[in-house]
């Protein structure tokens, strides 16, 4: 349904002659109501990819195709009959994104607008996206600041599948939440998913919200996809340093689950001016070696899971295969299952 | 053998009056509080809770028109309340220190980063602009910013969100404070800085023995580096454990529901959340603060509020139907 | 470094259109002006040939767009051509006239600065007490006197009543020899030319004056700096340097650093007005300074002195906010 291939997009920076090179050569795919989440730390060009999708930026090289249509500019987006409001997005920062002058019901409509609907029309749809995301009624009439962020975001989310959206593209929808919060958030969208079909692109660096969330999964470091395939494969066995060192990195509420501190990443993610022609983690990487200085070629161990590193067979070798979220899943059952 | 208080705040309340000045919101509510010398304690809440009024109510400022209604705060025997401006002064910074989040956004802009870690060290310390500048150097070395010499002269806006935090808890270690309050310190870092960030402070905190109060939502961060865990809803203080025996057997059942948030099972959701309510509170009644959510609410959870009871040992609850597990 | 001369180097280029268009519209703008100069200059006998012969003369004759051709290409050369007024080429009279403004300028925003800044800084920093209704009141009267009508008080008390100075008649009492003029300025030239008698009596002269302009100018600086300052200490780094314990008088210092580039902007901008803004205080006190000559010049149709004191003090502002950009450079790193 959505097609990314060799998506290219560099920034030239006012003044100085560099060049940011904020995404370099992604490929993915998003099929029908499927969660594609792309996961990456800040500078790995998630963000980016995401404008990219909805016209915001112009790519620089590649293609991307939606529903058989070539999108890479916004005016192509609002007025081809056939994707319009077929795209949609959720913001990372609800108070921001919601604009403080207008009523809920309103902010809700707006997407509606460029469709051709009667008013009546639109008056049911809004209602509709009220009653799914579970807000009551006689809540139309407020203002956004009169509710909490994770109302707030719902209210987002409400806009977002108002139109009856084919895919949605959700950027950062939970990092400024509350943990409660997040977790309504992400049922509630994986509730909407179930009952409508709707295509989610995850794009977030919080993992336990997109071990939850998401069936396929590509993790970006500087504009590359470094390992991609189905979440539970990779968050089980991932193969690659960086993968290892993101999953690592994350703290499961639980005394028993220690994180394994010898696969942490030394040092920060470098500019993404002037990329190293190598592999690009390998100033950080506790497995690099000299063949590291060749750019590694893009392997494909099963079927879906393809990774960008040339040692990822020692990789595989030196961690011992553990999901760590399922293990605190069932931790959690324990405790909380009373 | 008692083992010395470092911290010790007693029945602590602060309210922000309402904008017609008719009556007060209790952002923080008989909030107490006993810190040991080199105990690590995670107080978590969500927004709204009033952790980040405790920690300004530590160093005595509240934001106006907010105020200190009530309560104590002990620290090495002297109530930080009754003192006088300028005492309070050469404490913060001092003895007590923050660590705040949004580095980039606390720093002045227009001084370097190296001057800014001086500044505590010439006003507090008395040390000459030499002697300052080595030692913060010196304090660059150890929070891990490479090329400590010439990162001296960087201006905040020109380092990243995790090497401008590393500054701030340079700043905040500079002259070796008994007490340091993490307030929110991670948040906004990405996962793998926020992991060595954490390292870092839980390495210069241990080893110089002070003690740390780490504010924080996540419940994940407690587990993984405090002793002692209390858990802050509505401004309220609603379960203190140590970190071993609370994630085995959470009592409050908010705590149990700030648990399960974290573990994404339908099973477990279904059973502690409920509705959000959006009427908006009535504060004069007294009840629990976390009745209106609360899965165990009886009757008289919703006409008297509880107190704070100390179960066993590490083990406080403010609860009248704590979760009970067959362990 | 070579972003600096490159963001220089892209300033000083726009001066020259921005100077043109200044002259094109100023130019366009003159022609509205009522009276013919021709009559004015020839007087009320003069016949319609002599008005005629004049007009050809001036080059009246010829259509707008030839005429500011013709001024165009006189300015090229240095010619901004003659006062029919003062009968000497506009040129030579802005050199005697600007210099006079100038240092009355100089040295009323000086005076400004010292009294606006600190005021605006004590005020910013207490909330109450006698220092802070001060700040107030000040601010208040400064922007509601009028700077004639205070100048005019000051001469008649302090010369007409206690005889304190000099008649405010000029920069200089006639038999007071002048100086060798380096710069323009009377006070730098008295003491290059080592003549004290020159130096104490434009001292005398320049007393009254730079206290009109000087407190009324304060006022709007103190206003600006302490309409910033107490906004530098709400903002988060002056929080945060008070949870470090930083004395008040470190945490004043840093809110007005970050205070400066607005102080600096309305400095700027005052500058650039009272080049010409400075004019009813020069008539009172007969200074001869450029608003003078200018205004002189629309009361009188005299076309030339107008054009040659918009020209030049257009490209005095344009310098300065030059000067002001450069600052602000070199003040913030972060736009480096």
């Amino acid at each position: 349904m959505l097609h990314v291939k060799n998506l290219i997009k560099h920034f030239g920076t006012q003044g100085s002659g560099n060049v940011v090179q904020a995404v370099n050569d992604v490929t993915f795919s998003v099929d029908q109501g499927e969660t594609f989440a792309l996961v990456g730390e800040s500078g790995s060009g998630k963000t980016t990819i995401g404008r990219c999708l909805l016209g915001l930026e112009r790519p620089t090289g590649g293609e991307i195709t939606f529903l058989g249509e070539n999108i890479g500019r916004s005016s192509d987006i609002k007025n081809n009959d056939i994707i319009k409001g077929k795209i949609q997005l959720v913001f990372q920062e609800p108070s921001e994104s919601l604009n403080p002058k207008m009523r809920l019901h309103r902010i809700v409509e707006e997407p509606l607008m460029n469709l051709g609907l009667s008013r009546l029309d639109r008056e049911k749809r809004v209602k509709n996206s009220f009653a799914r995301v579970k807000i009551p009624e006689k809540n139309l009439f407020k203002y956004p600041n009169e509710l909490s962020m994770g109302l707030q975001q719902r209210i987002g989310i409400a806009r977002a599948i108002v139109s009856e959206p084919k895919l949605i593209i959700l950027d950062e929808p939970t990092s400024a939440l509350d943990p409660t919060a997040r977790a309504d958030i992400i049922d509630l969208l994986i509730e909407i998913q179930k009952d409508l079909g709707t295509s989610y692109l995850f794009i977030s660096h919080d993992l336990s919200a997109v071990r939850h969330i998401s069936q396929k999964i590509a993790i970006l470091y500087l504009g590359k996809i470094i390992e991609q395939g189905y979440s539970d494969r990779i968050f089980s066995k991932p193969k690659h340093p960086y993968s290892l060192g993101l999953l690592s990195s994350v703290l499961l509420p639980s005394t028993r689950l220690l994180r394994p501190k010898s696969l942490s990443l030394a040092g920060e993610i470098p500019s993404p001016i002037n990329l190293p022609s190598g592999c690009s983690l390998e100033s950080r990487c506790p497995f690099a070696q000299e063949i590291c200085a060749k750019h590694p070629k893009v392997e494909k161990i099963s079927d879906s899971h393809f990774v960008s590193c040339s040692r990822h067979r020692e990789v595989a070798k030196h961690y011992n295969a553990m999901d760590y979220f399922e293990k605190f899943s069932l931790e959690a059952k324990r405790v909380l299952l009373v | 053998m008692q083992e010395k208080m470092i911290l010790s705040i007693d029945e602590l309340s602060v309210l922000f009056p309402n904008d017609e000045m008719t009556s007060a919101i209790p952002v923080l509510n008989k909030a107490s509080l006993n810190l040991k010398k080199g105990e690590i304690v995670a107080l978590v809440g969500e927004s709204g809770s009033g952790k980040t009024i405790l920690s300004r109510a530590i160093m005595n400022l509240i934001p106006s028109p907010g105020y200190i209604s009530d309560g104590k705060i002990i620290f090495n025997e002297l109530n930080l309340l009754d003192l006088q401006r300028e005492e309070m002064v050469k404490i913060r910074g001092r003895k007590i220190s923050l660590i705040v989040s949004n580095p980039k956004g606390e720093l002045d802009p227009l001084e370097t980063v190296g001057q800014q870690i001086c500044n505590v060290l010439i006003h507090h310390l008395d040390f000459s602009y030499s002697q300052a500048k080595k030692k913060a150097i010196s304090l660059l070395r150890d929070v891990r910013i490479p090329d400590p010499e010439s990162r001296f002269n960087a201006f905040p806006h020109e380092l990243s969100g995790g090497m401008a935090q590393r500054v701030i808890i340079a700043i905040a270690l500079a002259c070796d404070p008994e007490l340091i309050i993490s307030d929110d310190a991670t948040s906004g870092l990405d996962v793998t800085v926020q992991a060595q960030v954490l390292d870092l402070l839980d390495k210069l905190v241990r080893e110089k023995g002070s003690s740390l109060i780490f504010i924080t939502r996540d419940l994940g961060v407690a587990a993984h580096f405090a002793d002692q865990i209390m858990v802050i809803y509505k401004g309220q203080i609603v379960e203190k454990n140590n970190v071993q025996d609370f994630f085995k057997d959470p009592k409050h059942p908010y705590s149990n529901l700030l648990l399960a948030s974290f573990s994404n099972d339908p099973e477990i959701k279904k059973i502690w959340t409920q509705k959000l309510s959006l009427e908006p509170e009535d504060i004069s009644i007294k009840k629990c603060v976390f009745c209106d959510r609360c899965i165990k609410a009886k009757p008289k959870c919703f006409h008297s509020e509880p107190e704070m009871i100390t179960i066993e040992g590490d083990l406080q609850v403010r609860c009248f139907n704590p979760i009970e597990r067959a362990l | 470094m070579r972003r600096f001369l490159l963001f220089f180097g892209k300033r000083l280029i726009f001066v020259f259109p921005q100077l043109f268009g200044i002259m094109l519209v100023s130019f366009l703008l003159l022609q509205l002006i009522p009276g013919d100069p021709a009559v004015l200059m020839a007087g009320p006998f003069a016949t319609p040939k002599v008005l005629e012969t004049l007009r050809i003369d001036l080059g009246l004759d010829k259509s707008v767009a030839e005429q500011f051709l013709i001024y165009f290409k006189n300015v090229l050369r240095g010619d901004l051509g003659n006062s029919w007024q003062t009968t000497r080429p506009v040129t030579e009279d802005l050199l005697q006239r600007f210099p006079a403004t100038l240092e009355l300028i100089i040295l009323s925003l000086t005076l400004a600065l010292s009294i606006g800044v600190p005021l605006g800084r004590a005020g910013a920093r207490l909330k109450t007490g006698f220092t802070r209704k001060v700040a107030d009141y000040y601010g208040l009267f400064a922007g509601a006197l009028p700077d004639f009508w205070l100048a005019l008080v000051f001469i008649y008390i302090f010369y007409s009543v206690y005889s304190l100075v000099p008649a405010p008649l000029g920069r200089l009492d006639f038999m007071i020899i002048p100086p060798q003029i380096v710069t323009g300025s009377l006070l730098i030239d008295s003491i290059l030319d080592l003549n004290f008698q020159a130096f104490k009596n434009s001292v005398g002269h320049l007393v009254l004056p730079v206290l009109t302009l000087g407190l009324i100018n304060a006022g709007p600086i103190l206003k600006m700096t302490q309409a910033t300052m107490e906004r530098m200490l709400e903002e988060d780094f002056s929080k945060y340097a008070e949870l470090c314990g930083l004395p008040d008088k470190v945490i004043a210092k840093k809110a007005f650093r970050n205070s400066l580039p607005s102080v600096i902007t309305i400095v700027s901008v005052l500058f650039g007005f009272l080049i010409g803004g400075a004019v009813l205080v020069e008539i009172v006190f007969s200074w001869g300074g450029a608003g003078q000559y200018a205004v002189n010049g629309v009361l009188n149709a005299d076309f030339n002195p107008v054009l040659g004191f918009v020209l030049i003090s257009a490209l005095f502002s344009l310098v300065i906010y030059l000067i002001v950009d450069l600052l602000y450079f070199y003040i913030d790193p972060r736009t480096h």
